[in-house]
Parts: C-alpha cells; sequence; structure tokens
C-alpha cells in the first residue's frame, strides 16, 4: 500500500531534505497541466449542448458572489466535528478570500478557482436547477464526487484543500488556525521563533 | 590600473564567503555582487508558508526561469521550461545563498575521490578524471572550515575515516535524539558502525554567534540564532567587519566584460531599479552556483572569447555534476515503542545527527572489481506541517482524500508516528548527457538567456544507490520501522549541483586550473562547486567552502600579498 504512494512521491523529482526541495507536491507538477479546465466542469463530463444552453438561461445565478458556495465547498472538504476542528473553525474562508486578495498569488490560479466556483454551480443547475449552496447536502456531495472524476475538478478540489490544509497549520498570524487550534488538535508544536506581523511572508518580498 | 575594487565576487554563497572574507583579512578591498535580497537573522522565522509553499527566496519563475532536458524514455530528450513544468531550480537566491537554507549535514571527501579514474578503473560512458590535486592539498582547508565556519561533531574511528590533521572537531556535537540510541543497537547487531553526523551547526555560542535554539527546523528554513555556518553568518559578517568588503544585493550580473587581451575589466549588472551598472575590478570571482556560473560564462562573450568567457575549448558547462541516490523511509510506530521515546519522537527539536559510509567503497564479488559506494544519512521527518499534511490529501490509490477520512488520515500521522528518513549519496557520474548551454528562446526578464540544463544520468549510479537502498531498508527493519519504502531514481536534486567549469592540468578537457583560475583567462577564478570534476558520495558543501578558502590564498598570492 505505502509504496504505492511513494511511487507517487517520485513524481516530487530530487526529494530531498538536505536543503528541502519539492514545494507544492504534485501542484507543482505542471503548472499548467494543473489549472486546465478552461472548458469547464460540464465540458469534462461530457454533457449534451442542450443542457449547456440551459445553464446559460440561469446566468444572474452565477455572478452572485463566489465565496458563498466556496464556504459550503470547503464544510464539505473539512467538516466540523465534536472533537475537531472544521472549516469554520479555522477560519479557512477568510484565510482564502486574504490569499485570493494577495498580489503574490498567482493570477492563473485565482482565476481557475473562481472559474471553478462557475462551473460547479453550472454543473448543479444543469442537474438539479438550483446553484450549488442551495442544494441538500447529499445532491452537493455526489456533484463533488462526480467533479472529482475530472481532471479540471481534481484540481480544483484539490487547490481548495491545499488551501484548507494551509489554513489548519499556518501561523495564526495569517489569519487561519486561531489561537492554534489546527495545531492543538494534531498535537503539533510550532518552531521558533514564529513569525510577526510584520514579517509575513509578504513583507519579506519588500526587503 | 585604478580600480573600484581589488576583487569583484558575483555570489555570495559557500564559493563565494571563504573568498571575502580571506582577502577583506588580508587587507584587500572587495565587492560582493548578489542578485538577490540581503535578509539577516531577524528576517527569519520558522514559516511555512514564506520557505516552502510561496518560495519567497527564489525568483518567481515567469521573470526567471529554466529550461531542463529530461530523458524522453526513447533514447532522445524532453525539454519543458520550469515556469511551466513549476520545477524550481533555483535556491536561495539572496545574501549567503542557498547555504542559509541548508540542513548542513557536512562531510569530507575521501583520498580515493581526488583519483577515482585511477583507483577504481573507467565506467563506459562516464567522463571520469583524477583531481589535479589531493586530499592533502585540501586538508588543511577542510580543518579550516571546522572552526572558521564552526563545525560540530565528534570523530569515531571507523574503516573508511578520511585522514584528519586535528583531532576533534572544535565544537561537541550538538544534542542528540534519543531514537540516536536506537539506531546505534540497531547498526551494533549488524556489525556496522553508526556515525555521528558532523553539522554546520554552533552547539554552544561562539564568534559572536549564538547557538542552536533546537527548533529542528534547520533544512529549507533561514536560521535566526546565526548557529547554522551559512556564508552570511560565518563568513560575510565577519568579512564586513573588517571594513573593507561591501555586499550590493539586488545586483544582477549579466555580463563580465573583457578587453582585446582577453582579461576581465567589468562586471556589469542591473540594479535593483533596473538599471544598468558596473564595477571594475583586478580580480574577478564567480560563485553562482554551478548552472548559474556556466551561464553566465557563456553569456560573457568578448574579443577574445568568442564561444563565451573561458570557453575557448568548449567546456563551459559541460560534465554538470549533482550530489543524488536517492531517498526512502518508513514509520516510526508510537505505541510500538514505549513512552518515553514517543514523547521524545513528538519534540521535534533534537537532533539524530548519524550516518552511515560502511559501503563507501564496496568489494562484492557479483561486481568482480572494487567499486565506489556512497554515504547513507539518517534523519527524521521535517517537522513543518503543511507539507506533512499535503502529502495526505492524496490517498494510496492516488485518489484525492477529502472530509472525514482526510481528517482521520491527519489525525493518525500526526499523533501516532513519526516517518524515519534516509538519504543515499552516491557518486552523479559525469557524462555527455548532463550539461548546461544557454537557450535560444527563452529569456530572463532582463532579456538575458537562461540556462539550458540537461540531466541525463549514467545507469551505474542506480545500480548503486538500490545496493545501498537495500542496506539501508534492511537496518530499518531491523531497527522496527513499519512501511519501510525506497525510491532510488536519477533525479536531480536542483540544489546540490556541481561541475560545469571543471578543474584540470589540461586546457583541453578543462575549464580551470588546479588555482581554479581559468586556463585561457588571467583574472578570472571560479570558486563555488563547479571547479568538481567528480563530486564523491556526500553533499557538497563543506568541500566547496574548503576550496573556496584554498583560492582565495592563491588569489591573495597573485595581488601580490
Amino acid at each position: 500500500m505505502r509504496i504505492k504512494k511513494h511511487n507517487e512521491k517520485c513524481l516530487l523529482r530530487g526529494k530531498r531534505d538536505v536543503f528541502p526541495r519539492s514545494k507544492h507536491g504534485h501542484e507543482s507538477i505542471g503548472r499548467r497541466t494543473f489549472l486546465s479546465g478552461t472548458a469547464g466542469f460540464i465540458a469534462t463530463l461530457l454533457l449534451s449542448p442542450v443542457i449547456a444552453r440551459t445553464v446559460k438561461s440561469h446566468t444572474s445565478a452565477l455572478t452572485e458572489d463566489p465565496w458563498q458556495t466556496l464556504s459550503v465547498v470547503q464544510d464539505h472538504l473539512f467538516p466540523s466535528e465534536a472533537d475537531a476542528p472544521g472549516a469554520k473553525e479555522i477560519n479557512a474562508i477568510s484565510y482564502l478570500r486574504n490569499m485570493l486578495a494577495d498580489p503574490v498569488t498567482d493570477t492563473d490560479e485565482k482565476e481557475f478557482i473562481l472559474n471553478g466556483v462557475k462551473w460547479l454551480n453550472e454543473l448543479a443547475i444543469e442537474r438539479h436547477e438550483a446553484v450549488f449552496a442551495d442544494l441538500p447536502h447529499l445532491q452537493q456531495s455526489t456533484l463533488l464526487q462526480q467533479i472529482s472524476k475530472t481532471t479540471a475538478g481534481r484540481n480544483w478540489i484539490s487547490k481548495l484543500l491545499s488551501y484548507l490544509l494551509e489554513a489548519l497549520l499556518s501561523d495564526p498570524v495569517y489569519g487561519g488556525n486561531p489561537d492554534g487550534i489546527g495545531w492543538k488538535w494534531l498535537e503539533h508544536r510550532p518552531g521558533y521563533p514564529r513569525p510577526p506581523m510584520n514579517k509575513r511572508y509578504y513583507d519579506l518580498l519588500k526587503i | 590600473m585604478n580600480t573600484d575594487f581589488d576583487v569583484c565576487i558575483v555570489g555570495s554563497g559557500a564559493g563565494a564567503g571563504p573568498v571575502a572574507l580571506t582577502l577583506a583579512e588580508s587587507g584587500y578591498s572587495v565587492v560582493v555582487l548578489e542578485k538577490g535580497p540581503w535578509f539577516k537573522e531577524e528576517d527569519f522565522y520558522k514559516d511555512e508558508l514564506a520557505s516552502r509553499r510561496r518560495d519567497v527566496y527564489t525568483p518567481n519563475l515567469q521573470d526567471e526561469q529554466h529550461v531542463i532536458e529530461e530523458p524522453d524514455g526513447l533514447g532522445g530528450w524532453d525539454s519543458e521550461p520550469t515556469s511551466v513544468s513549476g520545477w524550481n531550480f533555483w535556491r536561495g537566491c539572496c545574501v549567503g545563498g542557498s547555504s542559509n537554507f541548508m540542513s548542513g549535514f557536512f562531510f569530507r571527501l575521501k583520498p580515493e575521490d581526488f583519483r577515482l579514474l585511477s583507483t577504481f578503473g573507467p565506467i563506459d560512458g562516464a567522463n571520469l578524471v583524477d583531481w589535479p590535486i589531493s586530499y592533502e592539498d585540501l586538508e588543511p582547508y577542510y580543518t579550516k572550515v571546522e572552526s572558521v565556519v564552526g563545525i560540530s561533531g565528534s570523530v569515531m574511528p571507523h574503516p573508511h575515516l578520511e585522514p584528519r590533521s586535528t583531532g576533534n572537531f572544535p565544537y561537541p556535537p550538538t544534542l542528540e535524539h534519543p531514537i540516536s540510541g536506537l539506531f546505534d543497537t540497531a547498526c551494533r547487531k549488524l556489525g556496522l558502525h553508526p556515525l555521528p553526523t558532523p553539522r554546520a551547526i554552533l552547539s554552544n555560542s561562539a564568534m559572536r554567534r549564538q547557538s542552536c535554539g533546537y527548533s529542528g527546523w534547520c533544512g529549507s528554513y533561514g536560521c535566526s540564532t546565526g548557529a547554522k555556518g551559512s556564508s552570511r553568518a560565518a563568513l560575510l559578517n565577519p568579512a564586513l567587519e573588517t571594513g573593507r568588503c561591501e555586499i550590493r544585493p539586488h545586483a544582477k550580473v549579466y555580463k563580465l566584460t573583457t578587453n582585446a587581451q582577453g582579461k576581465v575589466i567589468a562586471a556589469e549588472y542591473y540594479d535593483r531599479d533596473g538599471k544598468q551598472q558596473q564595477v571594475d575590478a583586478k580580480i574577478f570571482v564567480v560563485a553562482c552556483q554551478a548552472i548559474e556560473t556556466a551561464r553566465l560564462l557563456l553569456c560573457s562573450t568578448g574579443t577574445c572569447h568568442k564561444n563565451g568567457l573561458a570557453n575557448n575549448t568548449g567546456q563551459v558547462g559541460k560534465n554538470l555534476i549533482f550530489s543524488a541516490g536517492g531517498t526512502g523511509g518508513g514509520d516510526l510506530i508510537y505505541k510500538k515503542l514505549g513512552r518515553t521515546i514517543t514523547e521524545s519522537l513528538k519534540f521535534q527539536g533534537l537532533f539524530l545527527n548519524r550516518n552511515l559510509q560502511d559501503w563507501y567503497f564496496i568489494d562484492n564479488p557479483v561486481w568482480g572489481r572494487r567499486q565506489k559506494g556512497g554515504t547513507i544519512d539518517f534523519l527524521l521527518e521535517h517537522p513543518g506541517p503543511i507539507a506533512k499534511a499535503i502529502d495526505l490529501k492524496w490517498d494510496d490509490h492516488g485518489n484525492l482524500l477529502w472530509g472525514k477520512p482526510l481528517k482521520q488520515a491527519l489525525k493518525k500521522h500526526f499523533t501516532e508516528m513519526r516517518e524515519f528518513k534516509y538519504e543515499i549519496f552516491c557518486d552523479w557520474l559525469p557524462t555527455d548527457n548532463c550539461f548546461v548551454s544557454l537557450d535560444t528562446k527563452v529569456k530572463d526578464k532582463w532579456g538575458t538567456p537562461v540556462a539550458r540544463v540537461r540531466v541525463g544520468y549514467h545507469p551505474h549510479d542506480i545500480r548503486i544507490g538500490d545496493y545501498l537502498a537495500k542496506k539501508a531498508t534492511y537496518l530499518m527493519r531491523t531497527m522496527g520501522v513499519r512501511n519501510v519504502y525506497s525510491n532510488i531514481s536519477g533525479s536531480p536534486p536542483p540544489n546540490l549541483a556541481a561541475g560545469g567549469c571543471r578543474f584540470g592540468n589540461d586546457p583541453k578537457n578543462s575549464v580551470l586550473d588546479p588555482d581554479c583560475r581559468a586556463h585561457d583567462v588571467e583574472n578570472l577564478f571560479v570558486t563555488d562547486g563547479s571547479f568538481m570534476p567528480t563530486g564523491g558520495s556526500i553533499p557538497y558543501t563543506w568541500t566547496i567552502y574548503a576550496n573556496a578558502f584554498r583560492v582565495a590564498d592563491k588569489i591573495v598570492k597573485q595581488l601580490g600579498g
């Protein structure tokens, strides 16, 4: 079992700890491939043109604030539990907002995340005549499973998971992991010194 | 001749620091041109977003990149720009270079590493040569690095111990993890010689640098106490104190200009605002790491250097090598280990500091003659939690995991086990399939051609790597490590490159003379890892430091000192 997983790790080419190396794991393999999906989730799920037209008539719904959709998706990807923090407790949505507002974040990546919201809602409307956030939990769940079978959908979920895990485990100075809630849950002790407000990574880029 | 400085050094990492310090201490004026920013201790934090997720210590790949050529598996080559692949070939572009971000596992070469060809004989397809200097020539400088850069450790007699002119290390070993004891017991049971790994990390305050703070995050992270022996903390800071060394950050050198006689007269660079500037000096030293050093020389054409500086015999960029081999590891399961060990494993700070060199040379009857083997270094998984967590979003079949299954995997991995890892270092044989050239299309943001790097490897390297991996995994199982895996490949670690400007006696097959001065440019020296014709079976940094100190003495001599 383990071997298989680490065959994937081979993809992290030359991953060595002496001065470690691989930065973004799977996402670093083919940035352009990763961000592919210009055709959206519907096209990759091979829907008929008739259906695509139905979707167009609901465009007003698609121009709505993407954050509501993203927040609902985050709750699926990282649900709150009685004994473990979820997306809400780790401030995942405001963390993601910060990162998408950050000029350092790749423009293609920002577009990809927002396009993903649009594609997901197109699919939701086509299948269930309602935007994603208005669907019952089970239908939402099924849709996420379905898009994860497409390259674009898998990449989109993978990207959102990376930001969620950053919100869970990065220093609270970045807006996620309030009071170290993620660290406490995973019994992780942070390294010292920790970054202060005036030395976050975007401040370092000004040096 | 009046020049701005006696010596101009391009780059500020491990190849540059020893030259800056030696020359400034000898009374010469030195300018260091570094393309990146100048971070200091107060800018370094255990911030995984800065160090591992947002690449703040390396350029944006859209602005500056490489083109990498890999074997396509059919006998040809596939090339891809790193802005497309995301495979970052930069490491630590800032004052002090990548030495700021090293783990500081320090090893000396062994006498046989200086004469691989004459000791082990030729290998088909490998451009093996002996070095033009011997271990004895470099030994005093290895010793100097121990005290000046600050290496902590303890000398342990073993069959392949390299000769030493001094007794023990000047600094005692850093504090060790209880797992080191378990490791030693398992090794002795197998008749092996567990060796404490020397570290370029101060175990007590010295030389106006603080002792290690035992966060355990060394690799990829800048050191905030100054304990890590980076070129910046250990060498450039003292060089600055002489008052004769100036460091210019954000100075991207794009060309070394030569006169009609072929001598270098100026370093041309872009400053932070993109304005062209230049510096003149009596002697120029290039130390930009192997790939960028070759690129700068190839870009520096002139009347006497039509194919690039020091490239009249077409050797610049050839015989690039990497410090490579493979990695592997397995899980130390807490509930199998008892409470004391478990508690210690949850604490990140102490060092494992162990390696094996029992197979540095291999006498395996199946292979006929004696072979060069390598080093196996052992370490605990880096404590950075985000990288660990992101690995877990994929299940064993390569499917994405989310929701409760992902959370269960996280909880288990973080609270029930710790990964115990090894890294194998064997020789990366120099071949005609591993070299640097200039890309004909892709340019950096200033319009200079980027380096095109072919990263082919010799199949012999994999054979040796596999042999060592078998030993490592057997030992791990003996120790009770679970889920043991290994990953041997010919994939190069971009941060550990050398070669490309071999030193040697014959200008026909080398770029530099034995003093690391260009054969055909009297005032040009190369002092990073580029000079190495073969690299040994260890990380290079100690050797780069030692050789740069050696060459610095030659430069002092040439300047009349």
